[in-house]
């Protein structure tokens, strides 16, 4: 089997995600320039003009580039729960495995769309991130100050459960959302474990709160995602039935 | 990994079992289909049916005993399995958003054994448009479609799974003068479940008749019908003697008349019939495949309701 046509196969069956995954990629810089360059059809005629423009310029990309990132994380919930069962609600999954090609095969051709869509999805952002600071007389921050991180290890974390739930669950509505979830979970299951252990009285994390949540966010979302990944795949791969 | 045997039987089971929770659907099931037959598996819904072909095809996984297809044990190898089987599901999930043309480019990259001419030759035959979407091709012309992806690729055993089910006859007539002029007259092995016994007839040369997960009866088909008769009996006063003969499947007493369905039928036993008590005549009439399945089906039935006491 040619894996070039599981992959085509695999973005046919996608491309409304992958369009919509665009589309929230590129519209928050679209609307965002668009709301700009409307600001001054309106307002240059009056003779108003911001002190420096390209400190609005870049204010606004800094914007756009946090919403875009932000609502990326839903791209990538639709890509990891759409992976397994999106095939299996349509019950197409059963003509797939009608064909003598092995599950890992199969998975591959899911696993690389994910990574190629995550991947230009990332690759815009932190395009955009990385030129913030060459810009020449900037007065703003550069957007490296945005919690990459923080969005970062959520994408993962979104996407692996997602993946988890889609192996698990023939329903990518409730695979979309529990991916979702997850890292909403681990933020409310991480501040309830805070408050049951600090003594009554006593300041959480000894007064560092927010830098000590972040870490053990990061820390119980790298441990997570794995783990989610792995039982996801292992299920899809042992699974005899379509 | 298992050794296949090229002359062993196209498909043999050993107590295959297959369960859904509390459900029993498959029920130590052992079944052999030597190459270059066609096997009819009749059975009413539920019976189990769907469930075997879909464990023979390696895509449901089986809860106990074996099954062994082309001389591969499926649990074992169902990639090399599907290699050397077409399947043609009851209902078809070929990609809706795929052209013809598409689903026969992907499944032809699956296939190492792909034989273009002969796919070819059944676009002709079936008249299906390679530019046309699969969502937009009818239910006949559908089957079809999974009819030649099943065998452009010359598998050695074709499993049909209820392919004729809410087809028009003219469709179902295409459907079988296809599997007739691609497979059959190859000398391929075909299992085919359907509840269209005339169709079943027009291809099987030998069938089983499955009935809650159990397989009651195996054989060839002429030599089936050729044996199994029908008695029809007249009773002096409607009451139905204790007595039946040996073989008796099913038994109906209708006022006076009394028909009973018998296997392996010879004039002795005719002869019983019409010495016993209150017995006025009794003749013996020929079957259908339809009617031996009913009254196999019937008989069942009535057997069971008798064991759990409900009578």
């Amino acid at each position: 089997m040619n894996t070039g046509w599981l992959l085509w196969k695999e973005y046919r069956q996608n491309r409304f995600i992958i369009y919509a995954a665009l589309a929230i990629l590129l519209g928050p810089y679209l609307i965002g320039f668009g709301a700009l360059y409307g600001w001054r059809l309106i307002y240059c005629p009056m003779n108003v003009t911001p002190r420096n423009w390209a400190e609005v310029w870049w204010r606004v990309l800094a914007f756009a580039n946090f919403c875009s990132m932000f609502l990326s994380l839903l791209s990538i919930a639709l890509i990891g729960g759409n992976a397994i069962s999106g095939e299996r609600v349509d019950r197409s999954s059963e003509f797939l495995f009608s064909m003598p090609l092995r599950r890992s095969r199969i998975l591959v051709g899911k696993l690389l769309l994910a990574a190629l869509v995550i991947a230009v999805i990332w690759l815009l952002n932190d395009f955009v991130c990385w030129l913030s600071p060459k810009m020449p007389g900037l007065k703003v921050p550069g957007l490296r100050s945005l919690p990459l991180a923080f969005i970062a290890t959520s994408s993962l974390v979104i996407f692996c459960s997602a993946w988890f739930f889609s192996s698990l669950v023939t329903s990518p509505a409730f695979d979309v959302c529990g991916g979702l979830m997850t890292p909403m979970l681990v933020g409310i299951g991480i501040r309830f474990t805070t408050w049951l252990l600090t003594p009554h009285g006593a300041v959480p994390f000894a007064g560092n709160y927010d830098a000590d949540f972040s870490r053990w966010y990061l820390r119980v979302c790298c441990v997570i995602a794995p783990v989610c990944f792995c039982i996801g795949t292992w299920r899809y791969l042992r699974r005899v039935e379509p | 990994m298992s050794i296949p045997t090229p002359n062993g039987p196209a498909v043999e089971t050993f107590w295959l079992t297959k369960r859904f929770g509390r459900t029993l659907a498959v029920d130590n099931l052992s079944l052999k289909i030597p190459r270059g037959s066609t096997f009819g598996l009749l059975g009413p819904n539920g019976a189990g049916k769907s469930t075997t072909i879909k464990m023979l095809m390696g895509m449901l996984s089986i809860t106990g005993g074996q099954a062994r297809v082309l001389g591969v044990d499926v649990a074992t190898d169902p990639v090399q399995v599907k290699r050397r089987v077409g399947y043609v599901p009851e209902a078809h999930h070929i990609y809706r958003w795929m052209r013809v043309g598409e689903a026969i480019g992907f499944c032809k990259s699956c296939f190492p054994t792909w034989n273009d001419s002969r796919c070819r030759e059944l676009l002709d035959l079936f008249g299906l448009d390679v530019q046309k979407k699969v969502k937009h091709l009818s239910k006949g012309m559908q089957t079809k479609l999974s009819l030649l992806l099943a065998v452009s690729h010359e598998p050695e055993l074709l499993l049909l799974d209820e392919p004729l089910s809410g087809l028009d006859p003219v469709a179902r007539e295409e459907f079988l003068d296809g599997v007739l002029q691609t497979v059959c007259d190859r000398g391929q092995t075909v299992l085919i479940s359907s509840h269209m016994l005339d169709d079943v007839r027009r291809l099987a040369d030998t069938v089983g008749i499955l009935y809650e997960g159990k397989l009651l009866l195996q054989g060839h088909l002429e030599s089936l019908l050729g044996t199994t008769k029908r008695i029809t009996a007249t009773l002096r006063d409607g009451v139905r003697p204790a007595n039946v003969p040996d073989g008796t499947i099913f038994q109906r007493t209708v006022g006076r008349e009394w028909t009973i369905t018998v296997r392996d039928f010879s004039p002795e036993k005719l002869q019983q019939v019409r010495a016993l008590d209150g017995v006025e005549n009794a003749v013996a009439a020929d079957l259908g495949l339809e009617d031996l399945f009913k009254d196999f089906i019937r008989g069942c039935r009535t057997e069971k309701v008798l064991e759990s006491g409900s009578v």
